[in-house]
């Protein structure tokens, strides 16, 4: 892929390859790993994409694949309890490191499909294919994970 | 649960890559490539035929390596007779009986090492022209019998169809002249699950099994259920760089497919072909060439009864194989 055109992609959606990398693996350092994996990868790429959608869609499915790799990965599960005691972002509001704290604390396939639909904007049908599930699996798993966040928020005020 | 809440969290996230130099770094890499890139295609196009130029999209028709039978092997062909004192031989062991023949049109040979203009597949080339018109009567292969011969423990046992010294003589000269290593410690054989213990978790399939050798190259029949679409059985073969592999795929007519390239979900771009009885996907790897032939086309069931294979369905099938850890 030519330089300029690799810049503008890179700046513009490095973000979104990190924040899908971060729901799936659930670290930081580990996110980082995978934009620069990715980045490499769009780099490496021989054409060009039919649209800047075709690029978004592209990153987020080889981020996606990317991950599901490291997930599977046997040096990652011996390692894994090390990774996950990285420190917690910093937010502006504590509202917000309340929200990412019990989004994070879901199981990886609840947090995956929440961040496609809310944050990217994805349809149940488009994040079936990224993840290469089926439809209703996606709905159940966002379903899930909605009222998973419900009844955690509302236990919390009972409290 | 809150939509705004959720965005505004989570927009607070940054990477803190630096795309400029992650730009800068693979630019000095690939000035070196560039270089080396560079003194490997004046050597290739000083080679007879080459045709590969980096960077440039495939097609099926450059994996073609149909030979073309020398002018004294036509004459031969058409003289089916046995040589004399062969006829007896024959009749006590008709499984000897090998027929020459050149093949029909419409039925394409292709190789499974790599596209033409690589030395995998030059080299493939030769040894198909070579082995298409040697013994074209079968008399050595008769006078070597079934019994094992000197050529076996080095050429045979490694896949190598190696029965006489001048066989084995040519293959050494077509190794030496492209730089090749033959396989060499013979076969080990495992199920799917085995396979992927050894090469990583490069396909979603689970059952059945196959083969493989130590310098890498390895063979697998699998079958796997493609969502949306039905179980496919398929074979993929994976063959190292470097070495010299003999095996060959029918595929019929290869101007019957249909072509195209697909970017995979783990992000290896592909060569696609559709034809009528066959699905085929090809991927270029830095290291090896992966060749994943689908036992069903357009216009055949799959082993579960359900219609030919869509374009939707071998993109899918695609997807779920990681080229990218072969």
């Amino acid at each position: 892929m030519e330089r300029d055109a690799f810049l503008l992609l890179a700046g513009k959606y490095k973000d979104t390859i990190f924040r899908v990398a971060l729901n799936m693996l659930a670290s930081p350092h580990e996110a980082e790993d995978a934009v620069q994996e990715v980045l490499l990868r769009l780099l490496e790429r021989g054409r060009d994409f039919e649209s800047e959608e075709h690029a978004r869609f592209w990153l987020v499915r080889v981020t996606i694949n990317l991950c599901k790799n490291t997930l599977r990965s046997p040096w990652r599960k011996r390692h894994v309890p090390l990774t996950a005691a990285e420190a917690l972002p910093a937010f502006e509001e504590r509202e917000q490191s309340e929200l990412y704290s019990t989004v994070m604390a879901l199981p990886e396939k609840y947090r995956t499909v929440l961040y496609l639909f809310y944050y990217e904007g994805y349809s149940v049908k488009e994040i079936a294919k990224l993840t290469g599930s089926g439809v209703s699996a996606v709905t159940t798993r966002l379903s899930r994970a909605r009222e998973m966040i419900r009844s955690h928020f509302t236990e919390a005020e009972v409290d | 649960m809150d939509k705004n809440k959720y965005t505004d969290t989570f927009s607070q996230l940054h990477s803190s890559v630096d795309e400029t130099a992650l730009a800068a770094r693979k630019s000095a890499r690939k000035r070196f490539h560039a270089a080396a890139a560079l003194i490997a295609a004046a050597v290739m196009l000083l080679s007879a035929g080459a045709l590969a130029v980096y960077g440039r999209s495939h097609s099926l028709r450059e994996l073609v390596l149909n030979p073309t039978p020398p002018v004294s092997a036509q004459t031969e062909a058409a003289d089916t007779s046995l040589p004399e004192g062969a006829q007896d031989s024959a009749a006590a062991q008709p499984a000897k009986s090998v027929s020459y023949d050149p093949l029909p049109e419409g039925r394409d040979m292709i190789s499974l090492q790599g596209y033409a203009g690589s030395p995998e597949h030059q080299a493939m080339l030769e040894w198909s022209e070579f082995e298409h018109g040697y013994d074209r009567s079968g008399e050595i292969l008769l006078e070597v019998g079934n019994e094992p011969t000197p050529w076996y423990e080095k050429y045979c046992y490694n896949g190598y169809l190696v029965y006489s010294q001048e066989m084995a003589d040519k293959l050494d000269e077509i190794t030496e002249k492209y730089s090749l290593s033959l396989h060499s410690g013979g076969i080990q054989t495992g199920t799917v699950t085995q396979l992927k213990k050894v090469f990583g978790d490069f396909t979603a399939a689970e059952r059945w099994g196959g083969y493989y050798y130590s310098d890498g190259t390895f063979q697998i029949d699998a079958s796997q259920d493609v969502p949306d679409f039905g179980i496919v059985d398929f074979q993929l073969r994976r063959t190292m760089k470097g070495f010299f592999d003999t095996v060959a795929l029918n595929i019929n007519d290869a101007e019957q497919y249909e072509q195209w390239e697909y970017d995979t979900a783990c992000g290896v771009p592909v060569l696609l072909a559709l034809g009528p009885e066959k699905a085929l996907i090809f991927a270029d790897l830095e290291d090896s060439f992966v060749a994943v032939n689908v036992l069903a086309g357009q216009a055949t069931p799959l082993s579960d009864g359900s219609g030919g294979v869509t374009r939707e369905a071998l993109e899918a099938l695609a997807d779920s194989f990681d080229f990218s850890i072969l």
